[in-house]
């Protein structure tokens, strides 16, 4: 194991806990934060937020939240059912639920849920992703989403984030998503925050299990405005015939690290991740993936793309990983950047492991600026320099949302994502 | 229309064009054929104002302004148009968006009113349909995905849409089975006009037998080194290249 980093900011928040709580923030605290050597954090730094004194967040309510939502539904469908946490405290007074329908159940997590996920974060102990064991000790709140089997609901989930006061603030939340054999679910899932500058940590880690046939389309606007940390972690666990597509579109925040990782357990399911970042002044974003191909005939794709400017950077390692057992798999992965300044980076890592023969698997990964080849093409033809960049990087940007079903949605992100690159363009 | 005089042009220190002149008058058809490597493909760049190439001697007066100041897309503006030899692929854009844009540049440069999505949409389909060509065209992403073919049609569809006045078709023939030549021939012939010349950049005679010129030059080493009316062009597929350049040797 690589040497951590110590985790004594983090003491405050063992004040108010006990219990199987305090049992796991201890767990967290002998883990350490991963350190500069650590392979899966070779690129983003976790050094100040070692260096802060974190505290929970208390029960206030938040400046202007109707507007921030307002913002957010308008961006995501102001049809749609609205289920609201607030520091990852569910604020049914902002939430709008009835209309759900029937066969999809959505609220807080229970305290059921919450004994049945301690109990098991314990029984895993040490061996979890540290920022996993921390999320499990302190998390303050967090959704449970259930479609019974044949259902079909759509339903957006906004994340208001807000800081405390003068401390920085740690916010932890958890979802847990539940999609019953042949049931359709499409989720938006909205991260916003209100301060100017605002010294959070948040952290959200969601379960999502699909049943058989089941489907899930995930959307996730991480739009965290100044939070300094955002990082996600989230599981997805698919039986035969299931299918998952998540986009994230990452337009904000500071450091934001999103893990993604699928267990594909039983035949012919399908999992698609994609990402689309758009980062400006020193934004840093962190994609991981982990497509686990378990068994044969299961097929996956990932699509990860970023635009920087600036010093910004992105970061993507995407892993696939196909078992002995899990011939016939169809496995492909892209990755491209596109650097618009000089000092502007991109990494990726692409790692396949594969121990199956009789399988499909494809990475490519591209890293560059715009090609003068295609701009003297747009010029030739009478359109100037800077329209012709714009034009081009919103093409590489539409390229990405393509695939989501729903076209007027599908309008208001490209319209959102060409407003950010006219805001960002150097 | 354009005056080219004692136009010389490098790419990386190395000089391809070495002094041309040539003058196009409104309303002509001029071909510039030549041997591989004779300097065709970098006189209509140049023109178009790629920027890989230096201009390090001569000049160009393209209706009455000063070529070589322009930017590129103002020569576009101004009213020239290239054919590229290898059209470019834009994936993301969509054709019909991508010429939308186009043709409101010009036209706002030349003070007329934009034209709305439906307006253009009617303009667009009304040119497919005199050029013979798919209704499918349009939809698809920039160039992505054509065949060769394809791409050379979709070459002389801006054109048609853009209507320029100057149009350098550099080697629009290559590549395309006798059809497509013919679209590309007759989409040419259509949009030929007393106020409107070309320039067609060719390695072979075929094309001309459709597209008739009234001047053809020979390119050697970048100069013209020798000029004629179309029976030329046909003196040339007959003898070869090497003919041209035996006599200038």
């Amino acid at each position: 194991m690589s040497p951590s980093m110590k985790t004594d900011g983090f003491k405050p928040l063992g004040e108010t806990l006990s219990g199987e709580r305090a049992q796991l923030l201890q767990a967290f605290h002998k883990q350490g934060l991963p350190g500069p050597r650590s392979e899966n954090w070779k690129y983003t730094r976790l050094k100040e937020l070692a260096e802060r004194e974190w505290r929970a967040a208390g029960k206030a309510g938040i400046d202007g939240a109707t507007e921030l939502l307002a913002q957010a539904e308008e961006l995501a469908g102001k049809d749609l059912p609205c289920l609201v946490l607030l520091n990852g405290r569910f604020q049914p007074e902002l939430s709008r639920l009835g209309t759900l329908p029937a066969g999809c159940e959505a609220g807080a997590l229970e305290p059921a849920d919450e004994t049945a996920l301690l109990a098991a974060a314990i029984q895993r102990g040490g061996e979890r992703h540290p920022l996993d064991t921390l999320n499990a000790a302190a998390f303050q709140g967090g959704a449970v989403i259930r479609v019974q089997p044949g259902a079909q609901a759509a339903l957006h989930l906004v994340h208001l984030l807000s800081e405390s006061g003068e401390d920085a603030t740690c916010l932890q939340s958890r979802v847990r998503v539940e999609v019953g054999e042949g049931a359709k679910l499409e989720l938006r899932e909205s991260f916003l925050a209100d301060a100017p500058s605002a010294e959070i940590l948040a952290g959200q880690v969601a379960e999502i299990r699909l049943a058989r046939d089941s489907r899930c389309e995930h959307i996730r606007l991480q739009r965290a405005g100044s939070v300094e940390w955002l990082y996600t972690l989230q599981h997805i666990d698919q039986l035969s015939g299931s299918r998952y597509d998540g986009l994230t579109l990452g337009l904000d925040g500071q450091l934001v690290r999103n893990e993604s990782s699928a267990c594909l357990r039983e035949s012919g399911a399908h999992c698609d991740f994609s990402s689309l970042g758009l980062l400006d002044d020193v934004r840093h974003m962190d994609s991981h993936t982990w497509m686990d191909h378990a068994v044969p005939s299961c097929t996956s794709g990932q699509n990860f793309r970023s635009v920087l400017a600036d010093r910004s950077r992105s970061v993507y390692s995407g892993h696939i990983l196909v078992r002995q057992d899990a011939q016939l798999t169809d496995a492909v992965q892209d990755s491209k950047a596109l650097l618009l300044s000089a000092e502007a980076r991109a990494n990726a890592r692409p790692q396949l492991e594969i121990y199956a023969d009789d399988v499909k698997c494809t990475h490519g990964s591209t890293v560059g600026s715009l090609e003068e080849e295609q701009l003297f093409y747009l010029r030739s033809r009478g359109i100037d320099s800077v329209r012709a960049r714009q034009l081009l990087v919103r093409a590489f940007c539409a390229e990405v949302l393509e695939s989501l079903s729903d076209s007027s949605f599908r309008e208001r992100l490209e319209t959102l994502v060409g407003e950010r690159m006219e805001n960002i363009h150097g | 229309m354009i005056k080219i005089s004692d136009l010389h042009a490098s790419i990386e220190g190395r000089e391809i064009i070495r002094g041309i002149d040539l003058e196009v008058r409104p309303g002509e058809v001029h071909a510039i054929m030549g041997p591989n490597g004779s300097g065709k493909s970098t006189l209509a760049n140049v023109l178009a104002g790629r920027e890989a190439y230096e201009v390090t001697q001569g000049s160009v007066e393209f209706l009455g302004k000063d070529l070589l100041e322009l930017e590129p897309e103002v020569r576009a503006r101004e009213g020239l148009f290239l054919a590229f030899q290898y059209p470019v692929e834009i994936p993301g854009v969509s054709n019909t968006y991508f010429l939308r844009v186009a043709l409101n540049e010009i036209r706002r440069h030349q003070g007329l009113d934009e034209l709305d999505a439906l307006d253009f949409l009617e303009l667009v389909r009304t040119k497919v349909r005199e050029l013979h060509m798919r209704e499918d065209l349009l939809e698809r992403q920039l160039n992505t995905g054509f065949s060769g073919g394809e791409k050379k049609k979709n070459e002389i569809l801006h054109m048609a849409v853009l209507e320029p006045k100057l149009a350098i078709l550099d080697e629009t023939d290559s590549g395309l089975d006798i059809d497509a030549l013919r679209i590309v021939a007759d989409g040419v012939n259509a949009l030929r006009a007393e106020n409107r010349s070309f320039i067609v950049v060719t390695h072979y005679q075929r094309l001309l037998e459709y597209i008739v010129p009234d001047r053809v030059h020979v390119l050697s080493e970048g100069r013209i080194v020798r000029s004629g009316g179309s029976d030329l062009a046909l003196e040339l597929e007959e003898k070869g290249y090497g003919w041209v350049q035996e006599e200038q040797a």
